[in-house]
């Protein structure tokens, strides 16, 4: 079944279209809302309230918005309000200073300490080259990475233009490069 | 078209989103020059480093959590119920005072003939309001102009 026909399920009451949608979408809103406030705790919260905000607000929708662009534009509002929360409140988690996450990454593919260090840094590095992006560039630039999206729909899904996409793009990978210097080498 | 133009459309030329005529532009100046060829090489390096912050995927907790919350907003049927009592108690109320105006109209007349019965007759018919109601509350206030009325 189409997004659309179950979001108008969805809005006639029926709970199991709604779970559907989650079960589609679950993965790649969490995804993207983890890295965007950048640690799983965080992201896992944010993500709920993405999809609470869509049961809540399903009056709202309308047919003619895609539903994943719906979805991300969301996600991204949801993870930009935590971010300037936890800035304000200055509620700055351990992991978050450490720069390194609480979840276990899994088995390195190289078992030695040092090599596991290695990919932790390499982590850690790229977390706060990408954290410090200014906001518009790091969403353009998780979308684009990490989901996958085309420019016209990271356009949507921002409400801007492809054109101020394409140039979003080009100065997050400059900026990027200079700060992931030591990374790329 | 120089490298300056072909380093403007290098990400967008990354990501496949130049129009083809563009896109072929770019591809021959590439065959050429060598100082575009490193800086697209240093680009696809940096995009390649991006791959070190981790996927995340959803705790088994994530859906369980998600109808819990859902569940917890949604209206119980007492509160449904309640919903719809609101508007109607309101509407009662509101035909409540053009009765008792009625009535007190009426009963204004009666006194002149049955001073007692009309006061019982008044009586009964609000006993049963509830303490601290909203109709008790128009009673009590009804009431309170009554003696002027009646005067
Ligand atoms: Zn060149």
């Amino acid at each position: 079944m189409q997004d659309t026909d179950l979001m108008l399920r969805v809005q006639k009451g029926d709970e199991a279209a709604f779970n559907k949608i989650v079960e589609k979408y679950q993965g790649r809103i969490l995804d993207l809302c983890t890295r965007y406030v950048g640690n799983p705790a965080d992201g896992e919260e944010v993500a709920m309230d993405v999809f609470f905000q869509l049961y809540r607000t399903r009056l709202d929708y309308r047919p003619e918005a895609k539903l994943s662009t719906y979805l991300y534009r969301i996600a991204v509002n949801r993870s930009l309000n935590r971010i300037r929360d936890r800035k304000r409140r200055r509620l700055v988690s351990f992991e978050w200073l450490r720069g390194d996450r609480p979840f276990d990454p899994g088995a390195p593919e190289d078992d030695r300490p040092d090599a596991r260090l290695e990919t932790k840094e390499r982590e850690s590095l790229v977390r706060r080259a990408v954290d410090r992006l200014p906001e518009k560039q790091k969403t353009a630039l998780l979308l684009r990475k990490y989901e996958d999206l085309s420019y016209e729909e990271i356009a949507s899904a921002m409400g801007t233009t492809v054109s101020a996409v394409e140039s979003l793009l080009f100065r997050a990978r400059e900026t990027l490069k200079k700060n992931l210097r030591p990374v790329i080498s | 078209m120089n490298c300056r133009d072909i380093e403007k459309w290098l990400s967008a030329f990354m990501d496949g989103e130049l129009a083809p005529a563009r896109k072929d532009a770019v591809a021959s100046h590439l065959g050429t020059c060598e100082a575009c060829r490193s800086r697209l090489a240093e680009w696809e390096a940096v995009w390649r480093a991006l791959d070190a912050l981790p996927a995340a995927a959803p705790s088994p907790a994530f859906r369980g959590r998600l109808a819990a919350r859902i569940h917890e907003t949604r209206p119980a049927a007492s509160e449904r119920l309640e919903r719809f009592l609101i508007p109607v108690s309101a509407a009662a109320v509101a035909l409540l005072g053009f009765w008792i105006g009625y009535i007190a109209g009426g009963r204004q007349a009666a006194a002149a003939q049955f001073p007692e019965s009309a006061e019982a007759v008044y009586l009964d018919s609000f006993s049963s309001v509830p303490t601290a109601s909203l109709g008790d509350v128009y009673l009590s206030l009804n009431n309170a102009i009554e003696p002027e009325e009646t005067r």
